[in-house]
């Protein structure tokens, strides 16, 4: 059972992996449910900011339970490497990895990358969706049971089980397949932080929503989570969290931007959330991000539906989870 | 303090050695019972800790940035599937110490911004352990799984993969103050700010592989180390005489670049049973369907009707083919076909025998003593540097050069018997890069 979701969102003007391994090894004992790692390419506030990709590859064998979930912008960025590195931090966390998706819209971030002038939030947001949509493509263009290694034939995959994605977006194309197998949760967990209101245009497509503020809940798939973000951790009240737990929310998210923050976190709200049973730092070993929040794992789009509904290619997924875990 | 095994190696040239992870070509043989995913992380930290365990320089990382193809369809004989590269060393970086963290990554589908930022992360994630191998391959082929689509022609290739280095240096040399960069080019034109502090090696360790006369040029003049394919002893020492005289020219000393061939070992209790073994794994490596798809390679025609079995086909080789994507074709198909054909005539082989006798000949056979012997001979004679060592099994392929080489070489005293540094380049033996925005250039 997944219980009511704390994310942590880190952003911190630092670049000491330290701090990072400090922070969240804490977050995880104390029973948080996943951490968003901040980035942009512009780093407006910060002055000193590491790639979350790779901060989240540092935290992935070091941690066990809690959800790594890397910011990366759509804009400026190769769809087919973005997917690739969740993929990659999926297998090296055994089904930890999400995506917190973002745009950039900066003249600044634009000169820096120098491929690409700044356009509208619509039009970013509205690339964004497709970027989600060729990455969804991607993490399923391997089915879960390619990989046969049949001595008989000399044959290592089923290439029948690898598929073109074949996408033509409007601003790019992919052809496919990924260079990663298919990850351990199928597909990673996509993270949308609701703070401009042209990202609502992709809201259906995210698997966890982040609204800011608590003031209304938005439309909600069925599998999908909805977190309110709170702000700085020390600006919360444990009663707050709780409130929000009896008024249906999924979950919470708060920042920590600093020690008193992480003190916050640590000592003064997590405490009474365990005290009621809605966090549980020792369940979870093993689990994913999927089951941590209570989401399944979605069958392969590109599966013949008789064999995904028989279920052998979420066993063989399964058993690839268990190997690596043993 | 000199321990005996320095006073025996006073004056020698040491060795340096790297571990290549398991590749995605018949190299890797995935049909022994010993060997293990090539996609869990558990595999690559096995390894990682090995290569560490065994004093290495650096773990390497190849990448290929679509599935290869034949015939218009997925190639499905070889293993295939892998982490990105950058991610799964920013992993290993948590999980070990000292040993260095090599990505290949493309010079052509990525953005010095980006690359900059992330093996800049990698370095400070690592405490100084991080390498781009700047590989420069594009094609239309590859091309299709990218924004930017398309390809370069050879000789763009190395401009942009030389600017791109260069561009990623202006940022690592940045102030420290406010981070504010300008790199102007043919091919990149940026500025901004960039948000990472001085890294631990002022600039990540630069990889080259690419045997052309531009990819010389380009490793004479930007690159730390060279990864080379392995030749004969002569063959080494000419391409290692050629690059290191073009140092000069570039205000280069020839301790600034080091030549490390790709090779792979086996090990035996003696060279008969180690040379029985390797016999065994050129076996292993080269089903009658990968004799097939080799020859196909070198052929550039469809021979998936032929038997592997029997005779080589009798066609001549197409040189403008387009049968087989994603792969390097031999250069001179034409004299490689007519030294194939006079081999099977002489020994009365098949085509199989054939491509099993001409095809990954291991570099180094025989017991540890044998091997140590040739691994020491080719560096005192200036064919190489060291080693990037390629196990055909995932992970326990370097199992034995650790357990039984290595001693051997730290006997003779031209292997470390310990880490003395903490970084990649002092592994290395490389300086510090001048630019550097660092105090410790001073
Ligand atoms: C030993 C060696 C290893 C290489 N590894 C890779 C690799 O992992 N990924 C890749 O895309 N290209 C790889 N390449 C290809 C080179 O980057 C280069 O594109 C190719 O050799 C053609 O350049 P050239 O004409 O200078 O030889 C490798 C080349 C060599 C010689």
């Amino acid at each position: 059972m997944s219980g009511y979701v704390v994310g942590l969102e880190l952003a911190t003007d630092t670049a000491n992996p330290g701090y990072y391994r400090r922070v969240v090894t804490a977050a995880e004992a104390a029973g948080v449910t996943l951490v968003t790692l901040s980035d942009s390419l512009g780093a407006p506030t910060a002055r000193l900011q590491l790639d979350a990709v790779g901060v989240a590859g540092l935290l992935a064998p070091i941690t066990h339970r809690i959800g790594l979930v890397p910011t990366v912008t759509t804009t400026h960025t190769e769809p087919f490497h973005l997917q690739a590195q969740i993929a990659s931090i999926d297998f090296a966390s055994q089904g930890r990895a999400g995506w917190q998706v973002a745009v950039s819209s900066t003249q600044q971030e634009a000169d820096q990358v120098g491929r690409r002038q700044p356009a509208a939030p619509a039009e970013l947001w509205r690339e964004a969706g497709e970027v989600i949509e060729v990455s969804r493509l991607l993490w399923d263009s391997w089915e879960d049971d390619a990989e046969i290694r049949d001595e008989l034939t000399g044959r290592f995959i089923d290439r029948d089980k690898l598929h073109y994605v074949d996408y033509i977006g409007r601003s790019f194309s992919v052809k496919g397949p990924s260079i990663v197998p298919r990850p351990p949760q199928g597909q990673p967990v996509i993270v949308l932080e609701l703070a401009e209101q042209a990202a609502a245009a992709v809201a259906g497509s995210a698997d966890v929503l982040i609204v800011q503020g608590a003031v209304q809940r938005p439309e909600q798939r069925p599998a999908q989570r909805v977190l309110a973000d709170l702000g700085a951790a020390q600006q919360v009240s444990p009663d707050a969290a709780i409130d929000l737990h009896r008024a249906g929310w999924d979950g919470i998210r708060v920042a920590v931007r600093d020690a008193a923050d992480l003190t916050a976190l640590l000592d003064r709200l997590l405490p009474p959330l365990r005290a009621e049973q809605l966090v549980n730092p020792r369940g979870g070993t093993g689990r994913t991000l999927r089951n941590a929040l209570g989401l399944p794992r979605p069958n392969n789009r590109f599966a013949a539906p008789g064999a995904t509904a028989a279920g052998p290619a979420d066993g063989a997924a399964a058993r690839r989870v268990e190997g690596a875990l043993q | 303090m000199t321990s005996p095994s320095n006073r025996r190696g006073a004056g020698k040239q040491q060795l340096h050695l790297a571990a290549h992870f398991p590749g995605v070509n018949n190299t890797t043989v995935w049909s022994d019972p010993e060997s293990r995913s090539q996609i869990e992380f558990r595999s690559f930290a096995e390894l990682a800790a090995t290569a560490e365990r065994g004093l290495f320089d650096f773990f390497f990382l190849a990448e290929g940035l679509r599935l290869r193809e034949v015939n218009g369809r997925i190639h499905d004989l070889d293993v295939v599937g892998r982490p990105e590269s950058l991610t799964v060393l920013s992993a290993l970086a948590g999980v070990t110490e000292r040993l260095g963290l090599a990505a290949t990554v493309n010079a052509t589908f990525n953005e010095p911004y980006e690359l900059a930022k992330r093996f800049g992360t990698l370095d400070l994630l690592s405490g100084g352990r991080a390498a781009w191998n700047v590989v420069t391959s594009s094609d239309a082929f590859t091309g299709e799984n990218f924004r930017r689509g398309g390809y370069l022609d050879h000789a763009d290739r190395y401009t942009r993969a030389a600017e791109a280095v260069r561009a990623a240096r202006a940022l690592w040399d940045s102030p420290a103050d406010d981070g504010q960069f300008r790199f102007t080019g043919k091919h990149f034109d940026i500025s901004g700010r960039f948000t990472l502090p001085e890294l631990p090696q002022g600039h990540p360790v630069v990889i080259q592989a690419g045997d052309s006369a531009q990819g010389r040029d380009f490793a004479a003049a930007e690159a730390d180390v060279v990864f080379t394919r392995h030749g004969s002893l002569a063959a080494g020492q000419e391409f290692y005489r050629d690059l290191k005289s073009r140092l000069p020219g570039h205000g280069r000393s020839a301790e600034s670049l080091k030549i490390m061939p790709g090779v792979s070992v086996v090990v035996g209790d003696t060279d008969a049973e180690a040379e029985e073994k390797a016999a065994h794994i050129r076996r292993q490596q080269v089903s009658g369907a990968t004799a097939l798809g080799l020859a196909q390679l070198l052929w550039g025609i469809d021979l998936s009707d032929r038997d592997p079995d029997g005779p080589l086909p009798a066609e001549d080789p197409v040189l403008d083919s387009a049968v087989v994507q994603g792969r390097v074709r031999p250069t001179d198909p034409v004299g490689t076909v007519a030294r194939w054909r006079a081999a099977a005539a002489e020994n009365g082989w098949t085509l199989r025998e054939t491509v099993i006798a001409q095809q990954n000949r291991q570099s180094f056979i025989g017991s540890p003593e044998t091997v140590a012997t040739a691994m020491d001979e080719f560096v005192q004679q200036r064919a190489a540097d060291g080693y990037i060592l390629v196990p055909h099994l995932t992970p326990g392929g370097l199992d034995d050069v650790v357990e039984r080489v290595v001693p051997v070489l730290q006997e003779r005293g031209v292997f470390r018997t310990e880490y003395v540094g903490s970084t990649l380049r002092e592994h290395l033996g490389l300086p510090r890069p001048k630019g550097a925005r660092s105090s410790g250039a001073a």
